[in-house]
């Protein structure tokens, strides 16, 4: 069975455009354009493999985003890539003091970001 | 988009009313130079009673016109603390506020296009997108059905043309990503020139009113401020050259896995 997979990102082009690429590598993918509907799905019962999120986000950003989702039940080792134009030394080690899994910078190219979720999904 | 009203709340004041729309700078003037000449007038009066009276005319006398020098001086002191800008002066004064405030409609204009081109972008790249989904679908599809046709019939060159033809597909639906860089390069011009408009703002006020101390900030920590606001490394390194640095941030991994 195909592993879901959580994009949250509050452009619809980088939505759009990583469904696509990632769908074709045999994925389901959710998508969310908040940092608040994203932790509304997954509250609600989503249980993605791997969620992936943009850090720049009115109201809620990724970081907080990530803090939250580590402190729900169940979600504690499930794997967040953060894919960001933001490239500073800083706000990486702020993603990984929350635990996230990685750090990709835009714009991803397809082969990268395919290579790393098989690395993170090997099932698939 | 920015709803802010571009004209602000900088008075619109014409260069040649702007003695006659006197704030409260000139009131106070107005104020002080009548208590002068009231306090000038008493003591004059009271020098008059004291020759009438015949008390010693000589040091009466001397004595009321220091108190009405004493009193004029008070008064002109006094209309100074406020300022002695000649009418003139302040008239520039008014004006330069007055046109710091239509400056702030030319930068909301620029912040307007700015979202038009996010709008008109973003409706391309999403079909853009949308197109090469159908695309790569379609010749999947069409590949498929070659390879399942009529046993007999050699069409696998044809179902191996249509797989190669998806190929580039995928890399093109990374590259419609530049549509969010974009997006985000706008809105951090928007954000620079709200950065604009406040400083603008707060300049305007203290030209019209000139009693106030507080100052708006030199511009350049202002824009020392930026710094914070850019998301990507591209923004800082020409924030550091815009400010005379030759900094550069340092080069790190596109793709780190912690």
């Amino acid at each position: 069975m195909a592993s879901t997979i959580l994009i949250v990102d509050d452009s619809a082009t980088i939505l759009m455009s990583m469904e696509a690429i990632l769908s074709k590598g045999g994925f389901v993918i959710t998508r969310a354009s908040s940092g608040e509907e994203a932790f509304a799905k997954l509250q609600g019962g989503a249980k993605p493999a791997l969620i992936i999120t943009d850090i720049h986000m009115k109201q809620m950003n990724g970081i907080e985003l990530i803090k939250k989702v580590r402190a729900l039940p169940g979600f504690q080792f499930t794997p967040i890539l953060v894919v960001t134009t933001e490239s500073q030394q800083q706000k990486r080690d702020e993603a990984r003091a929350a635990k996230a899994t990685g750090w990709l910078v835009k714009p991803v190219q397809p082969d990268d970001l395919m290579k790393v979720v098989k690395q993170i999904l090997p099932q698939g | 988009m920015n709803t802010r009203d571009p004209a602000g709340s900088a008075p619109a004041t014409h260069p040649a009313t702007a003695p006659a729309n006197a704030g409260p700078a000139r009131a106070k003037h107005a104020t002080a130079r009548i208590a002068a000449l009231a306090l000038g007038a008493g003591a004059a009066a009271f020098a008059l009673v004291e020759l009438s009276a015949g008390l010693g005319p000589d040091a009466s006398a001397a004595g009321a016109a220091l108190i009405a020098a004493a009193g004029v001086a008070a008064g002109y002191i006094l209309s100074f603390r406020h300022g002695p800008l000649p009418i003139e002066m302040q008239a520039r004064l008014f004006h330069v506020a007055d046109e710091l405030a239509q400056y702030r409609a030319f930068t909301q204009l620029v912040r307007d296009q700015g979202q038009r081109i996010t709008e008109i972008t973003t409706d391309a790249a999403t079909a853009i997108v949308a197109g090469l989904v159908d695309i790569d679908s379609g010749l999947v599809k069409l590949a498929k059905e070659l390879d399942t046709t009529a046993p007999g019939t050699d069409l696998g060159p044809a179902a191996s043309a249509a797989r190669a033809m998806s190929e580039p597909v995928v890399d093109m639906l990374g590259k419609v990503q530049f549509q969010d860089i974009t997006q985000q390069q706008i809105a951090f011009i928007a954000r620079l020139s709200l950065l604009v408009d406040d400083h603008m703002t707060l300049l305007a006020s203290e030209l019209d009113g000139r009693q106030s101390f507080n100052r708006a900030g030199q511009f350049q920590s202002r824009f020392a401020q930026a710094l914070d606001d850019c998301v990507m490394d591209s923004q800082r390194n020409d924030h550091h050259t815009a400010m005379g640095l030759s900094l550069q941030e340092d080069s790190r991994p596109v793709v780190e896995l912690f």
